[in-house]
């Protein structure tokens, strides 16, 4: 399969698309060039697979060895083995950025991308203002030099669109209490509902790759979708990319599920005026749903703690969101604790003197 | 002969003079009128038995058109004040005014008197008046309080809270003057277990709640914005009334006011007494 990589019009250096100016920026020379101009001045090579499973055994390969790739990077010749999902990378000898086209073509082309919006500085400087507000951060986890990796990876999603038509029926209470005198009335309204109606829901957003950790992933959700472009090669200069290894169908249940509990929030929320309401499950009748592949920006750092162990952050390329677990500096929340503490119980013996 | 008929005259005089103060009768004041002159005589002779039966203890009837703006407490509170002050005994008033019977008790006779024994006294005495038997009504307090308070100085037990004859000043702990020494005095054990309880749950939710939000996953929105990203056109929309159901249940009435356990109160010259009344 052919192997992309974009080089400068100018001086031949690696081009990489620069999330600050949404435009193509030369590391060597520090042009910058729209995607027109750069449109021509691509090259790229043929890539070798390996089919031989004791090559793949003798390169220490996963279960995925059957679709490792072995390429020759485009610029310095070195070898270069990647995964069986990644799309785009960067060579690790000579720095320059590559695309894999065999892995982004054909039923594997995305519909849609979200370039970066957020730089790789500005990804980490959020990163460290974040660690930074939270006080209870052991004062030695953050020093800049411990953020190991940052790496800006295309993830790919599935994104749907649907049409449906939504019923469901429901049962609503109102009670009233009121005195006359020295007795007591409660008047008890019940009544049946009933709603249905034509939904609209828009960009769903599902992720199509395993092996990561979907719950720090989906974290950093949602991308806005006014951010989305059609997709094209070169945004992925500069970046990782990953090619999907869910289909559609086997993402279909997780989608019903999500549509028919999105019908149901709505349906409910459509019910105004009442005490006490309770809807029914919905009968939902699909009239229309998309799937768009779509590739959605998103930073991941790995950071190493002073404990030694390996903290994994993900921030969303477009909005800035961050997810992530922090550890705890027991010994300063112990010593806070303590402090809120005296101070409850100061004022506790305060009121307590006093009343 | 003519000197004989002027003594006798004198004397028939005289005994008519005295004769008639026998409608000021020592223990009934009807200022309402309600009483006929037999009548009177019967409620004082109740209430004499009733002073033979609990010697110590004084009884009275009073009967009022006109309350001048007070309630029957305070109008029973006030007479007794002004006429015995603190001292152990009883009044009945009836209060045309307010149309209310009252029972007030004071000393020895308020500790006696639990919510229960002035309820049964204003049991005893609501039949009669509410068949407009004015006379009846005062006899059944003076037996029925006569009788409480007779099986109390017998009975040998007491149930007030306060033995008779207490001076409430021998059991009233004054705060201390100096406010810091006032200030230690207030700080109960109980007190400080209970500061020191409620301190250290804060303290436990606060640190537990600061590790929870570090060890999960930041989620700071939610992964799909439902509102902005969908939209419903409603085809049906019903609300139909299936049942409307009207229950209703009598409050039962607290007729002692003035609170539980006998009423207690303190009168407006300061005075301490118990009971309760009813509306006929």
């Amino acid at each position: 399969m052919a192997v992309y990589s974009y080089k400068c019009p100018n001086c031949l250096g690696p081009l990489a698309f620069d999330p600050d100016s949404q435009t193509f920026s030369c590391e060597y020379c520090l042009g910058s060039f729209t995607k027109a101009e750069i449109e021509a001045s691509h090259i790229h090579t043929e890539a070798e697979q390996i089919s031989d499973a004791a090559e793949a055994a003798a390169l220490n390969a996963t279960a995925e060895a059957a679709e490792m790739l072995l390429y020759r990077c485009p610029s310095c010749g070195a070898q270069v083995v990647t995964d069986a999902t990644t799309a785009a990378d960067t060579c690790y000898y000579c720095h320059n950025h590559i695309m894999l086209e065999g892995r982004l073509g054909g039923e594997y082309a995305p519909a849609r991308i979200i370039p970066f919006a957020i730089s790789k500085e500005q990804a980490q400087q959020r990163f460290f203002d974040w660690v930074k507000s939270k006080s209870f951060v052991p004062k030695s986890f953050f020093s800049k030099k411990q953020a190991e990796l940052i790496s800006g990876v295309y993830f790919p999603y599935w994104i749907n669109d649907v049409d449906l038509y939504a019923s469901a029926n429901g049962r609503a209470t109102d009670v009233n209490v009121w005195r006359a005198g020295n007795i007591e009335y409660t008047r008890t309204k019940t009544y049946r509902l009933r709603r249905a109606g034509n939904i609209h829901f828009e960009d769903i957003t599902n992720l199509a790759l395993s092996g990561v950790d979907r719950e720090l992933v989906t974290a950093v959700q949602p991308f806005d979708p006014a951010g989305m472009r059609p997709f094209e090669m070169p945004y992925l200069s500069g970046f990782v990319a990953k090619r999907r290894d869910i289909e559609a169908e086997q993402l279909q249940d997780e989608v019903e599920r999500k549509i028919h509990d999105y019908s149901a929030e709505l349906l409910r929320d459509s019910v105004s005026g009442h005490g006490s309401v309770s809807m029914e499950e919905p009968q939902v009748q699909i009239k229309n749903l998309t799937w768009d592949y779509t590739l959605l920006p998103v930073w991941v750092l790995t950071y190493r703690g002073a404990d030694g162990k390996l903290y994994y952050y993900a921030l969303n390329g477009q909005t800035g969101q961050l997810a992530g677990k922090l550890p705890v500096d027991k010994g300063k929340l112990s010593l806070t604790a303590l402090g809120v503490f005296a101070l409850t119980f100061i004022l506790g013996v305060l009121i307590g003197g006093v009343l | 002969m003519r000197k004989l008929w002027q003594l006798s005259l004198l004397t028939l005089l005289m005994l008519a003079l005295f004769a008639a103060p026998a409608f000021a009768l020592a223990h009934v004041q009807d200022d309402a009128g309600l009483f006929s002159a037999s009548e009177a005589e019967q409620v004082e002779q109740a209430l004499l038995d009733a002073e033979e039966l609990c010697p110590g203890y004084s009884f009275f009837v009073l009967t009022t058109d006109d309350t001048q703006g007070m309630s029957a407490r305070e109008y029973a509170d006030e007479y007794y004040d002004v006429t015995w002050g603190y001292s152990s005994g009883t009044l009945f008033l009836i209060d045309m005014d307010n149309r209310e019977i009252y029972l007030c008790t004071t000393a020895d006779a308020e500790a006696i008197f639990g919510s229960g024994d002035i309820d049964d006294v204003l049991d005893a005495a609501y039949d009669p008046i509410s068949r407009g038997d004015y006379a009846g009504c005062a006899i059944a307090y003076a037996e029925s309080a006569s009788a409480i308070i007779h099986a109390e100085s017998n009975s040998g037990s007491s149930v007030a809270p306060y033995p008779p004859g207490y001076d409430y000043n021998d059991y009233y702990q004054p705060q201390p003057q100096n406010p810091i020494a006032r200030f230690i005095h207030n700080l109960t054990g109980q007190k400080l277990l209970i500061a020191f309880g409620v301190a250290a749950a804060v303290a436990a939710i606060f640190a537990a709640s600061t590790v929870s939000s570090y060890k999960s996953v930041n989620h700071s929105g939610s992964e799909y914005p439902l509102s902005s990203r969908s939209d419903l056109q409603l085809t049906e929309q019903s609300d139909t009334l299936v049942g409307n159901v009207v229950t209703h249940r009598v409050i039962p009435q607290n007729n002692n006011n003035g609170g539980g356990g006998g009423g207690h109160h303190v009168s407006s010259r300061g005075i301490s007494h118990g009971g309760g009344g009813r509306k006929f």
